[in-house]
């Protein structure tokens, strides 16, 4: 029953390294290589149209990044406007606020991504194992939330936390005689408030990935882990999560480079933009949204944009390489 | 006999009202109109010159634009042609007219300004004055005497210094809207019926009769409001909108449009200080905290609802609240609570240097027919029906005469089904000339006149800043000033504590240097004056 | 032996469903309390904050946004419209080019994939992407409007597929396919496609929450052709102006009556649950596609 020797690298995965030897060093002959090129047009044709629509959609607005390095004027258009070297940038960092604001926009993101990982995939497991019919119906219940916009779920988090009127004041502390809290006016509560309403909304869209993936397994082995007795806490922790590790590093590392980003409607409209909450809601992006509303200097949001963009490439092309080294065939690139 | 006289008198309050626009209303104006009527003659045959041109060639097509809070209305382009027509015969313009929600159409402004796709003609408001006017999206009104040749009539409606109200570093960016140009400072609005409840005899309190504002003072409405409490323990005795505070209790002038250094005796001195180190705002802070704290006048909602007050006192949860006053704020407020309520006032009727720049109509700077554009502007301030078009729509189908002079909804519409209610006269060029609706005494525009003329004025009137010299401070400065803002000035904290606290923030996020450079552009701008 | 895994399956299955139970509950609770409050009488509703029973109950939101003029139905015809197109072309393009980023032997098939992932990290402003669109493309207030600008296809998307495609299609199958005589195309819609339903299933639901759920393309691209309007651009409309009005108060003397006029909370509320019952009704219907597809790759991956 405990002889279970440590799961096996599947299959597919030890094929595939030895196989990518294989073309690569086939690739040094000249003469295979007319071939190959004859072989790969019509897949290049394939590829067209998205990379046309990548053209058009990402790379041709892409210049207006020097938007961030200008003084614009409108009359003069995007190129033209005379430079104005870092200045745009600099009101991100010059001002005691660029600590909080970088510290809680990169706190909280590290807090989703660990906790949105652990509960999507435990989710996901469930779902996959269970068998009764329900479960279709859960699957499609926890995915509701991420369909309601920012707006709606701060009118739904007020009809709870609410001082006056609020359900959590008036439904289970007033009954237990429990004075109400003021929960706008408490910062200490909303680090968790956030996180947990976070989690609520991404939960059914976070596991629907890593469930179809783990639907997408070889069932023989857990034939085979049946077979030779294991438990379902083994077949889970031995074989379920081993074949789930490329998509959770992948996922994982796609997070870290947004890492600098931060859901808006979360952060400004759950809150209610409440002031005294500023100290732990305050993040890069409502920060260059409040600064701008009475500006409306296009040029700041820019330079804003070209921080957590190359921040975010930093970290992603780091994060990268490090997990090329520790388990090649999981790297992004 | 006497509806005949009641008549009469009402046409011609009503006919001196148009005359008081056209002639220039105040006597200040006849100098100044005297002076421009040698260069009048000039500008007249210029004017007649391009309307032949006009009507003689393809006509140009100008497009205007303003936002309302209901969407687009659905006879949104029946009026606009309607418009047309008059423009067509008298300019040989066509016009466009879009309207759609504020909110949408703000953001669209600014992309719309930013690529070259905006309307001609458009209300300020809509991608903020000052902001448009750093980013170079508006044409300067006056390039080869533009106003001068082809809005004479605009000219007629402003005084100079009403018109430099929307002057950026000399040039003139936008005209202003005939609006309240002052405001009533600290006015409360509590239902009469409340008032009947307590007692509270408000009817012996007013200065003299026919009255609409009873003047008083903060100890009289803390006793009104304590009697209130006892009287309606489940209601939430006094709410005020917690992003208009400052603006509306306080004789403070927020020169610049913000409050990072101000005016703080603005009717005498040009002396920029701190405004949250003021005595006036300690009061405020310290009767909102005893307010809230000691007396639990506020619910604890108050920093975070987005419910407006009115809606709260209509739907009974709620006795009294701040507004800022102004001729008709009686019946506005009456109207918007469901119920007769008395308006009472705590400060003065104030008029701040920015009270001209909020929400001008303004020219985009890629217009190509500017001319066209000044015409059809000019018409759109001195032309009563045009104006009555654009405010109310046509009639027979939106509105219908009264018999007394007024208007009100033709037969079987109504504000809901009305395909043109918009509610935003307040943003339209000229309300002042347009036909007067039901329930407004006719004579509104006439007493608003004097309302603007007779209030406080701030010295510094005109004055206009950019401050993108300095924007990394403000945006710094907004910041802390949002996180204590609503919690002072809605006495959810002491002031003792909370405002040498947030004034030491202030200082470190670059108060001071943001004073410097503000007093400086000030002492400019007054030097140039002189 | 046997006996003792059967009670260890009953056991997992047990605990599996309270789990489930308790995420569905926390989904589904305050969904009621929306769809509760879009049905209380509005003056109840400010007076007594939301509440599961509430003082008065009323209709009349719903006849509000049936009768103002705000052109319901044909909202949630562009809504579904909308939806349809973006998610048949947004998969095609998406599956192709993920597909052609897992051959190996692609020449140049790093450079490419490496475009494809830099788009995630960088883009042009809104500014510019406006400008690209509006000037040059002239999308403006037409309905590729709502269609083109940044939903169609994503980086993420192409990443995630390509990534099935490398692990979940074996390359012997194709490989066999393609020296049997069948050309690319061939193999591509006769083995890869199909092997890869699970994914496709997956993405396409992405795609088709994500113009569902897209507010932002009628908002920026829509101004003049608002007959164009998805339920989400009316349901945001109504939020915007709000948020403006908060902003502004102190500058425009009329905000009081404008704040007034817009519609109250319970008509907001019943506006999102416009909003989502569709996908409450549809999506079992949706789903049981989505499930069949995912265990149909499983059983021959």
């Amino acid at each position: 029953m405990g002889n279970l020797s440590p799961a096996p690298l599947p299959l597919p995965f030890r094929e595939r390294r030895e196989k990518v030897a294989v073309i690569k060093e086939k690739k040094l002959t000249p003469a295979k290589r007319k071939a190959l090129i004859k072989r790969s047009i019509p897949i290049y044709i394939m590829m067209l149209p998205g990379l046309i629509y990548l053209v058009i959609n990402n790379y041709m607005p892409m210049p207006g990044i020097i938007l961030a390095f200008k003084k614009y004027t409108a009359k003069l258009g995007i190129y033209r406007s005379p430079w104005n070297g870092l200045k745009n940038f600099t009101y991100l960092f010059s001002t005691p606020d660029a600590f909080v604001i970088t510290r809680n926009t990169i706190l909280y993101n590290v807090a989703f991504i660990i906790i949105n990982l652990i509960f999507a995939v435990a989710v996901a497991i469930i779902l996959s194992e269970l068998t009764g019919k329900l479960k279709k119906a859960y699957q499609s219940i926890i995915l509701l939330p991420h369909l309601l916009s920012a707006v709606i779920i701060s009118y739904l988090v007020f009809a709870f936390l609410s001082a006056d009127n609020g359900f959590i004041n008036n439904s289970i502390l007033g009954p237990l005689k429990k004075d109400p809290i003021g929960w706008y006016d408490n910062a200490k509560y909303w680090p968790f408030i956030l996180v947990f309403v976070n989690l609520w909304k991404g939960i059914g869209y976070n596991c629907i990935i890593y469930l179809s993936t783990i639907l997408g397994f070889d069932r023989s082995y857990y034939e085979a882990a049946r077979i030779d007795g294991a438990s379902k806490w083994k077949q889970i922790t031995k074989i379920t999560l081993p074949l789930l590790r490329p998509t959770i590093i992948m996922l994982s590392l796609m997070a870290v480079g947004r890492i600098f980003y931060s859901d808006f409607g979360l952060f400004y409209q759950v809150p209610r933009n409440s002031g005294a909450l500023f100290p732990v809601t305050n993040t890069i992006d409502t920060y260059v949204y409040r600064a701008l509303i009475e500006q409306g200097d296009i040029t700041k949001s820019a330079a804003a944009g070209v921080y957590q963009s190359l921040v975010g490439f930093i970290l992603i092309l780091s994060a990268n390489l490090l997990v090329r080294k520790l388990d090649p065939d999981s790297a992004l690139f | 006999m006497r509806k005949v006289l009641a008549m009469m008198l009402a046409l011609i309050l009503a006919l001196s009202v148009l005359a008081g626009c056209t002639n220039g209303g105040g006597s200040d104006k006849t100098q100044e109109a005297q002076g421009d009527n040698g260069g009048a003659e000039d500008s007249g045959s210029a004017v007649e010159k391009a309307i032949a041109g006009y009507k003689s060639g393809n006509m140009p097509t100008v497009t205007l634009c303003f936002g309302n809070f209901a969407g687009k209305p659905a006879g949104v382009d029946r009026i606009g042609a309607a418009m047309s027509k008059i423009t067509e015969e008298k300019l040989g313009i066509k016009v466009e007219l879009t309207i759609d929600s504020i909110g949408a159409l703000s953001q669209q402004m600014n992309l719309d300004l930013a690529s070259g796709n905006a309307p001609d003609l458009f209300n300020g408001l809509l991608a903020g004055f000052m902001a448009s006017v750093n980013s170079g999206y508006l044409y300067d009104l006056e390039e080869n005497g533009l106003l001068d040749t082809y809005g004479a009539g605009i000219k007629d409606c402003f005084r100079e210094i009403e018109l430099n109200g929307c002057r950026v570093n000399g040039t003139l960016y936008g005209i202003p809207v005939k609006k309240d140009d002052a405001a009533g400072m600290f006015g409360i609005s509590i239902p009469q019926e409340y008032l009947d409840t307590i007692g509270y005899d408000y009817a012996s309190k007013y200065a003299k009769e026919g009255d609409e504002i009873i003047y008083t003072d903060l100890d009289e409405i803390e006793g009104i409001l304590t009697q209130l409490k006892a009287a309606y323990p489940d209601k939430t005795t006094f709410f005020m909108d917690a992003s208009s505070v400052m603006a509306q209790c306080l004789e403070i002038d927020n020169i610049g449009n913000d409050y990072f250094g101000a005016l703080c005796d603005p009717v005498n001195s040009l002396e920029v200080t701190n405004p949250f180190e003021d005595q006036k705002y300690y009061d405020l802070c310290k009767r909102m905290y005893h307010w809230n704290h000691d007396l639990g006048f506020f619910s604890m909602d108050a920093a975070t609802t987005d419910v407006a007050t009115t809606v709260q006192v209509k739907s009974g949860s709620l006795c009294a609240y701040k507004t800022a006053t102004k001729p008709g704020i009686k019946q506005q407020e009456s109207n918007l609570c469901g119920m007769p309520v008395i308006i009472f006032q705590c400060g003065t009727d104030f008029k701040k240097a920015s009270t001209y720049g909020t929400m001008p109509w303004v020219m985009n700077h890629a217009t190509e027919d500017p001319i066209a554009a000044m015409l059809v502007l000019n018409e759109l301030y001195t032309n009563p029906d045009l104006m009555t078009l654009f405010c109310w729509g046509e009639e027979g189908k939106e509105w219908k005469e009264t018999g007394d002079g007024h208007i009100t909804f033709a037969d079987g519409v109504d504000a809901q089904n009305s395909e043109y209610y918009n509610n935003t006269n307040w943003e339209l060029p000229n309300q002042f000339i347009a036909r007067i609706w039901e329930g407004d005494e006719l004579t509104l525009w006439e007493r608003m006149q004097s309302f603007n003329d007779n209030a406080r004025t701030s010295k510094a009137m005109g004055f206009t800043w950019d401050n993108s010299d300095v924007s990394n401070e403000y945006s710094a400065l907004t910041n802390v000033y949002e996180e204590y803002r609503k919690q002072l000035e809605l006495g959810f904290v002491d002031p003792d504590v909370a405002i040498p606290e947030m004034v030491e923030r202030l200082k470190s996020a670059g108060l001071e240097k943001y004073m410097q450079a503000k007093a400086d552009a000030l002492k400019t701008w007054a030097d140039g004056q002189k | 032996m046997k006996r003792k895994r059967v009670g260890e399956e009953g056991r997992f299955q047990i605990f599996g469903n309270i789990i489930m139970i308790l995420f569905s509950l926390a989904a589904v609770i305050p969904l009621v309390l929306l769809l509760i409050s879009s049905f209380t009488d509005d003056s109840a509703l400010v007076r007594n904050g939301y509440s599961f029973f509430p003082e008065k109950w009323s209709a009349y939101a719903y006849q509000y946004i049936f009768t103002s003029g705000n052109s319901l139905t044909r909202a949630y015809i562009m809504s579904f419209v909308l939806t349809a197109v973006g998610v048949v072309v947004g998969l095609a393009i998406t599956t192709l080019l993920a597909y052609g980023l897992s051959k190996k032997f692609l020449p140049a098939r790093g450079v490419i994939t490496f475009l494809v992932v830099f788009t995630m990290l960088f883009n042009g402003d809104l500014v510019p992407t406006y400008m690209n669109y509006a000037n040059v493309f002239k999308v403006k207030d037409t309905f590729f409007g709502l269609l083109l600008p940044g939903l169609l296809m994503n980086a993420f998307n192409v990443m995630m597929m390509k990534s099935y495609f490398v692990s979940g299609v074996p390359d012997e199958i194709l490989e066999a396919a393609y020296i049997d005589g069948a050309n690319e195309y061939q193999t591509f819609l006769k083995i890869a496609f199909p092997l890869a339903k699970p994914i496709v299933a997956t993405i396409a639901l992405f795609i088709g929450i994500g113009y569902w759920n897209d507010w932002m393309n009628g908002y920026v691209y829509l101004s003049k052709a608002t007959h164009l309007y998805t339920i989400q651009n009316l349901l945001n409309r109504m939020m915007q102006n709000i948020q403006f009005l908060q902003q502004n108060s102190s500058t425009i003397s009329g905000a009081n009556t404008g704040l007034a006029s817009i519609p109250a909370v319970s008509v907001r509320m019943a506006m999102a649950v416009c909003g989502i019952l569709p996908i409450v009704v549809i999506y079992p219907f949706i789903q049981n596609n989505f499930v069949k597809g995912i265990t149909l790759g499983g059983v021959k991956g």
